[in-house]
């Protein structure tokens, strides 16, 4: 008996004292706590931090078919200008579609928790007195236009979700079937209106100047406008939306018009205390000269934070290639082939002629009307040529001759200068060469294909040079694989948010250009829009304002508040910014533009024909959408709801 | 006879293991035909984008809620197949297609079922004749309503390279002839003639002695019925 009596009194005695101790719940030596974080106000400002990293701002570093943040080449702002559907990733056909399917949505509920933990934390830490209840107060603003800015990135891609806005640890039944936690989606319209609310807690919370690149009262103002907006014109074109299904019948996809008018009017009020009360004001004035209105305009964008008059909100990068995961590749893949840093994919972003065209001229007639670029003398500007490096049309047709490749350009908004390298402009002190092909003295033209032909001593090259990438910048090798088609297929490459004026290292993550999410341009034009379709507001001051952004442009005359020029306006003035997507998709328009539809370029060919070089201009299909056109279905206006085997939700219609 | 035991025991524990814990696969085909209620022809759609069951299979939560479910592609020519399915009961919705939506219930037993859906087309292409002369080919055809007050939006001329040819599988066709957005009122004893000039399109019709597939396809606008697909002619091969 005593044999065994021993061992088990020192197991017991063992297993007994052992809970005694607190070696089970020893803190993590490389981690910070909870208890530490939210006893201090540095401690809680490291979780203010975290609430701007998971704002899901459409960035440089936003990729739509991957993520956010990302900030390698293979990641790197890839799409970013797919966003804005008037450009494209030049090398890539991508087949036949022109929507985005990715999922984010778990990425999203996993932030909206970070959110509502970070809420209670703040208020406990205010009751435990670590933080002032001003501090606090600003301290859960910022939590609300994180939430509000999540919420808004949901509603865009599934229509009505799920409003989760608490912790909801505490709801969970022990033992139960956890469906107490299962919220289902919220209306479309309830959505909405649950983003707006969010917005206004934040503005009443937040301060009105800040140093850094914190959110302000105007920043929760701008976010609510443009969320408004959204919903406003989601309701106003819901009969161009005409998917059947539950998520229809039940109101969790798309809005009934008569609710539009009442998110105008909160837009409408958003925009005027941003305009009436920040003292934010387009930077530059008004211009007199076209060639200082494009160094004004492009300065904003290479400088952004110089441009604090007009600025409301922005995020800036550190430098990648010093700190790991930081910066951003906007210059190492999108300056033109001639000028680029050195890294082994560049001049990625082909700008289309569809957006080219939308730029006024300075004969202007009042009206504001586009002057598509003109290059034949029947004025036939709708028609393309395809498969251009085949046509015997082009051969034949009777095109307009420029002396210069920069000619058809010289007049157009200082805006395009600005936004755009076109053929012959000059980009960082190199002229940059942009050209397809050429037509010989014999009137056979040569395109897409590498010849030469000597006329009077001269050596002329069909693609206005000797040597890819070092000569020229345009068409050769158009279409290729992805490592291979570091050109521009369109005529035209992206200048907007490049660093001419310090090009950084061509090396992954190199550029710190500062991001501008939401400027006085696009309150201006949110303003304009919703005073136009809703009659509601001031007609007066929406005009004006419209015209304050021509002004600013070297336009002299005024043009009349209508859609027509808003939206114009829009596309010039917000080109790349992210939100021309958006547009197309809140108005429903996707569907109707991308209708077995093309991108198009503009290609300059050299015209030996009279014996002196001359240059005529061909309006090309972007050579990957000859053969397939985009087509845009109705569903993909919402995308599917992932994961219904377990949160239950209704999906979308069509999937 | 404690070894015996603990040899036994581990045995049993062992075997336990062995048994096979899949569940059993698909036991059912389903099969048949989407005819049009009146006229007892196949109601033929797009193979991408077009009309399709949405299938929910019943005694699972989320498919009597629809919040998860299958959809099965219908084919170019009306018929639709699959051959992974638990026999069961299921609900079938069809909406957002070339016809009028409804919903129904079908029992799938083990083994082939075939299982023909009776419904109203939109539009009805009748009387279509496509011909190619010369460098010109030519479709004339009447159109019908399915009630027969459905507005007609679109009417076009698909040419493709092989039998999948319709609004999402076609060639981009230059000239403009090959389709008309009319907006009126369906009227049965209107004919229609729509061409492609072969010249023009002489990138996509490239090679002779090659079989090129062309169907017609007339588009409905009925307000209130969601998405609303072509309904199309029956295929038309040409010999190039």
């Amino acid at each position: 008996m005593k044999k065994i009596f021993y061992p088990i009194v020192s197991l017991i005695a063992v297993l007994g004292l052992a809970g005694c101790t607190d070696w089970l719940e020893q803190e993590s030596l490389t981690k910070v706590s909870e208890n530490v974080l939210t006893s201090s106000e540095g401690g809680i400002m490291q979780l203010v931090a975290k609430m701007y990293n998971i704002t899901p701002m459409e960035d440089f570093r936003y990729r739509p078919n991957v993520g956010y943040h990302q900030y390698d080449w293979a990641g790197g702002a890839g799409d970013m200008q797919m966003v804005d559907m008037y450009t494209m990733y030049s090398c890539r056909s991508d087949g036949f579609g022109i929507n985005f399917t990715t999922n984010h949505w778990s990425t999203y509920y996993t932030n909206i928790r970070q959110v509502n933990l970070f809420l209670e934390t703040i208020s406990k830490a205010e009751a435990d007195g670590v933080i002032s209840a001003d501090a606090a107060k600003r301290y859960a603003a910022e939590g609300y236009f994180t939430r509000a800015y999540i919420y808004l990135s949901l509603a865009r891609r599934y229509g009505g979700v799920p409003v989760i806005d608490r912790v909801q640890d505490g709801d969970y039944i022990p033992g139960g079937d956890g469906s107490e936690l299962l919220v289902p989606r919220s209306t479309e319209k309830a959505t909405w209106e649950f983003i707006l609310a969010d917005c206004d807690k934040a503005a009443a919370g937040l301060p009105a100047s800040v140093t850094d690149y914190r959110a302000t009262k105007w920043a929760a103002l701008a976010l609510k406008a443009r969320a408004a907006l959204y919903a406003a014109s989601i309701a106003k074109y819901s009969d161009k939306y005409t998917m059947a299904g539950e998520a229809v019948s039940q109101g969790l996809v798309s809005m009934s018009a008569s609710d539009a008018n009442a998110f105008y009017e909160q837009c409408i009020s958003a925009c005027e205390q941003i305009i009436n009360n920040s003292g934010k004001k387009l930077m530059g004035g008004n211009q007199a000269d076209p060639a200082k209105a494009a160094e004004v305009y492009q300065n904003i964008f290479m400088h952004p934070e110089s441009a604090g008059d007009e600025v409301i909100f922005s995020r800036a990068y550190l430098d990648g290639t010093v700190l790991w995961g930081q910066g951003h590749c906007m210059d190492i893949y999108f300056s033109p082939a001639q000028k680029n840093p050195g890294f082994h994919k560049y001049a990625r972003w082909s700008v289309t002629a569809d957006l080219v065209d939308l730029y006024e001229d300075y004969t202007d007639d009042g009206t504001g009307k586009s002057a598509p670029i003109k290059t034949r003398t029947d004025g036939n500007e709708t028609s393309v040529f395809r498969n251009v490096n085949d046509n015997a049309d082009v051969a034949t047709t009777g095109f307009i001759e420029y002396d210069n490749v920069t000619d058809p350009f010289k007049d157009k908004d200082a805006r395009l200068r600005a936004s755009v390298i076109t053929p012959g402009s000059t980009y960082a002190g190199q002229v940059i060469t942009i050209q397809g092909g050429m037509i010989k003295t014999d009137g056979k033209p040569y395109i897409y294909q590498k010849t030469t032909e000597e006329v009077g001593g001269v050596t002329y090259h069909s693609y206005g040079g000797e040597a890819k990438a070092i000569d020229y910048s345009g068409f050769d090798g158009a279409g290729g694989d992805s490592d291979n088609c570091s050109i521009t297929t369109t005529g035209f490459s992206v200048r907007k948010f490049l660093a001419e004026d310090n090009m950084p290292a061509g090396i992954q993550a190199s550029s710190t250009t500062t991001w501008i999410d939401m400027r006085l341009a696009e309150v201006y034009l949110n303003y304009a829009e919703a005073v136009v379709e809703s009659g509601k507001g001031d007609k007066t001051k929406a005009a004006q304002y419209l015209n304050d952004l021509r002004h600013r442009a070297a336009h002299q005359d005024d043009i009349p508040l209508t859609l027509e020029n808003v939206l114009k306006e829009r596309k010039v003035e917000l080109f790349g910014e992210g939100q021309l997507y958006w547009d197309s998709m809140r108005r429903r328009e996707m569907h109707e533009i991308w209708n077995s539809s093309s991108r198009h370029g503009i290609m300059p060919l050299l015209d030996l024909r009279s014996g002196s070089p001359k240059y005529v201009f061909v309006r090309i299909n972007q050579k990957n959408d000859e053969t397939s056109p985009r087509t845009f279905d109705q569903q993909s206006y919402y995308l599917s709801i992932p994961g219904r085997d377990v949160n239950k939700l209704v999906n979308n219609p069509g999937y | 006879m404690k070894k015996a035991l603990l040899l036994a025991a581990s045995v049993l524990f062992l075997l336990t293991s062995c048994k096979l814990d899949n569940y059993e696969g698909p036991n059912a085909r389903v099969f048949g035909r989407i005819l049009d209620a009146k006229t007892g022809e196949l109601v033929g759609t797009d193979i991408q984008q077009g009309s399709q069951l949405m299938v929910y299979e019943q005694g699972y939560a989320a498919a009597e809620t629809h919040s998860n479910g299958q959809t099965w592609v219908i084919q170019n020519t009306g018929e639709y197949r699959n051959n992974l399915v638990f026999a069961a009961r299921y609900e079938v919705i069809f909406q957002n297609g070339n016809f009028y939506g409804f919903t129904d219930f079908m029992d799938v037993k083990t083994g082939d079922n075939e299982i023909d859906w009776k419904v109203t087309p939109y539009l009805r292409v009748k009387d279509c004749t496509i011909d190619k002369s010369g460098n010109t080919v030519t479709a004339k055809f009447k159109l019908e309503g399915g009630k027969g007050d459905e507005t007609v939006s679109e009417v076009r001329l698909f040419a493709f390279s092989d039998i999948w040819v319709g609004n999402y599988v076609k060639f981009a066709l230059t000239g403009g002839t090959d389709v008309q957005k009319p907006n009126e009122v369906v009227d049965p004893t209107k004919e229609y003639t729509l061409t492609i000039d072969v010249s023009q399109n002489s990138s996509f019709f490239k090679y002779t002695g090659k079989n090129y597939y062309f169907r017609v396809g007339a588009k409905a606008s009925v307000p209130g019925a969601g998405t609303i697909r072509h309904n199309y002619s029956e295929l038309k091969k040409i010999a190039f």
